[in-house]
This record gives structure tokens, C-alpha cells and sequence, in this order.
């Protein structure tokens, strides 16, 4: 951790995180307005002293859309993320405590791997319907083969530690041996891949639900928004930009804090 | 060799299999009775018994199943709800135009990104490396619609220079290729983070291993060193790295094809999807998927014949 902070950059992309993060969770008390409250008056506002960022086609302004996009972008990265994360992570861990389990896991694993999140997303949406509900479903699928690998790895390893033998000596059961003891010590490969994951979820989110398989208008949401803008990119491209530069800053910041994490915590971690 | 090909495609079957499942599937969530649809508005209650009957709806789920690939197999994948047309006629309009837009893409970035790789893996530490690996983070973090938008607004829109809708012609046409450029373009640039990425860190492996060292202490310029040498071997795992980026391909077509309303694969499946089009949807998705594990199969095939070791 403290080589971490000794790097200037990884310490910006720490610190923007968590602001990226607080601006999302405390977005209602940063701003009084609501981010469906139309105003025609305002229609197309370009960014100025009454709306900072402008407002969009129906006069929301886009500070307050921005903020509750972010929110629902960041829920949406972070609940895939830790859903798919973890069952894959129990996943990887059973394969490397349970040899005999490994083959058919493993090989479980191979399958979902030869999808393409993007074909999740689709085949989801034709069947359940567009919605942000059917991109997080496929974001969770497509996490967990890449989540179970990465934790499989790690247990292996640690599987050969005395600290293994020593629990199993005094009687521990497998439950208490794989949660207590082998899960903490795979935590920081676990870390390193969550952070880098968000960060490929949320560009990925944000993608179906630009060409309309995500969240529906007119729901706050930074992809939706940015297709929203895109009708209307050659009166008022702001309200396009917008969002998809913040989507851009998200991403950036999870994938530099990733890239840092991982040299700091795991150099052998490649993904 | 033969046994690593076998296991190769044994895999490759359940893959199949659940790519096969999962079109069965969607045909079995339409709303609306299939055989309703393909009698018509004025047939007989008969006229629909007889088509259910034909049709093998009337059987149990796994005999229709078994229907459902034989239908397949014939080359029949239904007729869309929206148009009437048959889906593997619209299809076959589609992979054309969505083969052109990969190829485009990929054609200048590999080169590019494999050259930029090994230019900040030779400069390890200088100010050209971080250049690199900052555009290449950068790269890997801006969302495809982002740059589609930015290119549409300033070379098609304020400059004028290039048109940003639809598909002027094949390729070989200076139409299509005026069309093609700044789709090919979008779609290739968020491709060169990535490459070059993964090419510097294979030349960095190879650039540490005993022969480079060898030939350099035998005398050997630079140049050769790092192009016969080093650049040779590290295209082993860049290959194979690049294959696994084909999904992220595929999901970056997906999108520049409806900003750019390019007619291909991947816009008609959202259409369809978008308009409930089952018919349509069950086969773009079907050979978007069977696409990809071909592409696979063939990446993870030509890293045998590139890296002899893999084959003992």
C-alpha cells in the first residue's frame, strides 16, 4: 500500500475515485433540483451562469442529470461487478480446494468464456426486454468466468501454504478454512481484478444502453443520456458531451487505480 | 499436434451447443403463435392445426428441438415478424457490410498498435513509453460512441470531409470506401490501446530472454535485434491476445454500426431486438455467435502452427 501512494498519478486516480464514488452517493444532497424536472424554457441551454453544464433537450439540467447518471452508472458497475465477482470467486475457490470439482468447473468456465459480453447483453434483452435490469444480468454472467479464473489461480497457490495444512490440522471445516482462511489471502488478487473489472462493466453498461438495449429514456443514466444527446448533436452537442466525458473519467480512474493496484499489490496479475 | 486440435473442438461442441439452446429459446418467448403468424390473418382453425402440425409445435420440447436444428440445417431460420422477410436472405445482406467495417478496423490498428508497442518496449521508462501507455490507457477507457460522435461532429459535420451515414457501396467502390472510413476508423481506434498494450509487454518478456542477449553480444545492431529477434517471438502471445479481443470487437462494432447507421450484423440485431423482431434476433445472434467461435477456434489453431513448442 505505501508503494501505491508513492506514485503521484495512482494517488490522482485514488483520490478521483472517491470522489467519483462520494459525488454519486451523496448526489441528492449536492443538488436541489430533480434530474426529470423539465423546464422548455431552458430547452437546449448551452453551458452558462443558470445551468453550469447546460440542459438538454427538455430543459433537465445536466449537473443534476450528470450526478444521478453517475450514481446509477457506478450501482449498476458495482452491483455486476460484486455479484458476478462473487459467485465467481466461490466458484474459483471450490475449484482449487475441491480437486475432483476443478475439471467441471473449469470447463463450466471455458463455455461462458466463448460468449462475448456484448452477445450476453443481446441475447438477454431479446429475451427479457431492453432495460437496465437485462445489462446488469449480462454484465453479472460475463464477470463470473473471468472472476472464478482469477480466484482460482490465487487459491492454488496459497492451497500449498503451511497455513493450510496447519487449519486442517486442528480440525477446521471446509467451510470455515475456505471463507476465514483462503479468502482473505486471495483478497488482494481479488482487489486488484474488481477495480479493473468496474471500470470494463461501466463502459460496457454504458454501451447497450447507448443503442437503446439498457436503461430506457428518460432515465438518468450516462449511456442513455449520451444517445439522448446524439439526436441532437448538431444543435446542442454539450448535452452528448457531457456524458460521455464523464463515463470517460470513470472509466479512466478505475482502470488507472487498477493498473497501480496491481503493480503495487500483485505484479504477476496480468489481465 | 492432433490431440490438442481434438480437445480444441471438443470444447468447441457444448459452446455450440448452448449458442443452439439459447436461439431455441428465444423462439420459444415469442408472444405471438408461430403458426397463427405463418397462416395468416384469414386461415382456418385447419388451415393453422395443419401448419402447427407441420411445424412440430404440437411435440413435445425436445422434439421441437431436434426440429429446430434440422431447420437450421436446411439453411431456414424463420421470416421476420416485422417484414416478411426471410431472416437468412436479410443476414447474408448483413455480413458483407459488418466483414468490411472489422477489416477496416483492424487493418491499420494492429500494424500501428504492434508498432507503437515495440517502439515504448525498446524506449522502456522514456518519455515515448509513458506517451504510449498514457494514449493506450486512454484508449481502453473512452466509450466507441464517444469517439464515433467526436469524429461525426468534426470531419463529417464542421468539415465536411468525409459522409457519416449509411454505406455508399462495396468496398472496392470509391463510395464505399468514402462511407467505410470514418466507421473503420472509430472502431479501429479504440482497438490500438489494447494491441499496443499487449505487444509491449510481450517484447519487454522476449527483450529479457538469453537469445536477444545473444545476438546482441554477437555484435548485432539494434534493429535486427529487436525486429528478427524479439518482435518475432513476442508475436506468438500477441496473436493469441488478440484473438481473445475479439469479443471487445465485436461489442465496439455493435455500437459504431448504429452511429454510423452502418447496414450491418450487429444493427440489425439491436433493430430487431429493439421491435421484438424474435425471428431476427434469434439469427443475428446466432451468427454473431457461430462468427466468434470460428474466429476463436481459428486464432487458437494458428497459435499451434506459430509457436511449435505448443505442439509437442
Amino acid at each position: 500500500m505505501r508503494r501505491l501512494l508513492r506514485d503521484p498519478v495512482a494517488v490522482a486516480a485514488l483520490l478521483l475515485t472517491l470522489a467519483l464514488i462520494a459525488a454519486a452517493i451523496f448526489a441528492p444532497w449536492l443538488t436541489h433540483g430533480d434530474p426529470y424536472d423539465n423546464d422548455l424554457g431552458s430547452a437546449m441551454a448551452p453551458p452558462g451562469e443558470e445551468h453550469w453544464l447546460g440542459a438538454d433537450d427538455q430543459g433537465r439540467d445536466l449537473v443534476v442529470r450528470l450526478l444521478y447518471g453517475l450514481r446509477l452508472t457506478l450501482l449498476m458497475g458495482a452491483v455486476s461487478v460484486a455479484v458476478g465477482g462473487g459467485i465467481g470467486t466461490l466458484l474459483g475457490l471450490a475449484a482449487a480446494f475441491y480437486r475432483r470439482a476443478d475439471g467441471t468447473i473449469m470447463r463450466l468456465m471455458d463455455v461462458m468464456l466463448s460468449f462475448p459480453a456484448i452477445l450476453f447483453g443481446l441475447a438477454i434483452a431479446a429475451i427479457f426486454g431492453p432495460g437496465a435490469t437485462a445489462v446488469m444480468l449480462a454484465l453479472v454472467v460475463a464477470t463470473i468466468p473471468l472472476a472464478c479464473r482469477v480466484a482460482r489461480a490465487a487459491a492454488i497457490v496459497e492451497m500449498g501454504r503451511d497455513y493450510m495444512e496447519a487449519g486442517r490440522a486442528v480440525g477446521l471445516g471446509d467451510g470455515r478454512l475456505i471463507l476465514r482462511h483462503l479468502l482473505p489471502n486471495c483478497a488482494s488478487s481479488l482487489l486488484v481484478f474488481a477495480t479493473l473489472r468496474i471500470g470494463q462493466v461501466i463502459l460496457l453498461g454504458s454501451a447497450l444502453s447507448f443503442v437503446g438495449l439498457g436503461a430506457q429514456p428518460p432515465t438518468a443514466e450516462l449511456g442513455a443520456m449520451a444517445a439522448q444527446g446524439r439526436t441532437f448533436l448538431f444543435f446542442a452537442p454539450h448535452i452528448a458531451v457531457v456524458p460521455c466525458v464523464a463515463i470517460f473519467v470513470v472509466v479512466l480512474a478505475f482502470n488507472v487505480l487498477g493498473d497501480a493496484l496491481r503493480d503495487a499489490l500483485d505484479p504477476r496479475l496480468r489481465l | 499436434m492432433a490431440r490438442h486440435v481434438i480437445q480444441r473442438l471438443l470444447v468447441a461442441i457444448p459452446v455450440l451447443f448452448g449458442v443452439l439452446l439459447v436461439g431455441f429459446l428465444l423462439m420459444q418467448v415469442v408472444p405471438t403463435d408461430p403458426a397463427v403468424v405463418r397462416a395468416g390473418p384469414n386461415a382456418s382453425a385447419e388451415l393453422v392445426a395443419q401448419i402447427r402440425a407441420d411445424l412440430g409445435l404440437d411435440r413435445p420440447v425436445a422434439v421441437q428441438f431436434a426440429l429446430y436444428l434440422a431447420r437450421l440445417l436446411q439453411g431456414d431460420l424463420g421470416v421476420s415478424i416485422i417484414n416478411n422477410i426471410q431472416v437468412s436472405r436479410e443476414l447474408g445482406n448483413t455480413i458483407g457490410p459488418t466483414l468490411e467495417l472489422m477489416f477496416g478496423a483492424l487493418v491499420w490498428s494492429i500494424p500501428l498498435g504492434i508498432f507503437l508497442g515495440t517502439l515504448a518496449a525498446c524506449r522502456r521508462g522514456r518519455p515515448i513509453d509513458r506517451l504510449v501507455m498514457m494514449a493506450s490507457v486512454a484508449g481502453v477507457s473512452v466509450p466507441v460512441f464517444f469517439v464515433g460522435l467526436v469524429l461525426i461532429w468534426f470531419v463529417g459535420f464542421k468539415w465536411e470531409l468525409l459522409p457519416f451515414t449509411g454505406r455508399g457501396g462495396p468496398i472496392w467502390t470509391l463510395e464505399g470506401l468514402q462511407t467505410l472510413a470514418l466507421p473503420a476508423l472509430t472502431l479501429g481506434l479504440v482497438f490500438v490501446g489494447p494491441v499496443a498494450r499487449m505487444t509491449r509487454t510481450a517484447v519487454l518478456d522476449v527483450l529479457g530472454a538469453d537469445h536477444v542477449r545473444t545476438a546482441r553480444a554477437k555484435g548485432l545492431g539494434e534493429f535486427p535485434v529487436v525486429l528478427r529477434h524479439a518482435l518475432r517471438n513476442a508475436l506468438v502471445p500477441v496473436v493469441t491476445l488478440i484473438g481473445l479481443q475479439i469479443g471487445f470487437l465485436l461489442g465496439g462494432a455493435v455500437v459504431t454500426e448504429t452511429i454510423f447507421s452502418w447496414p450491418g450484423v450487429g444493427r440489425l440485431a439491436v433493430g430487431a431486438i429493439l421491435s421484438n423482431d424474435f425471428p431476427m434476433a434469434q439469427g443475428t445472434i446466432l451468427v454473431l455467435a457461430g462468427g466468434f467461435i470460428v474466429v476463436n477456434l481459428a486464432v487458437d489453431l494458428l497459435y499451434l502452427v506459430l509457436d511449435p513448442r505448443v505442439r509437442a
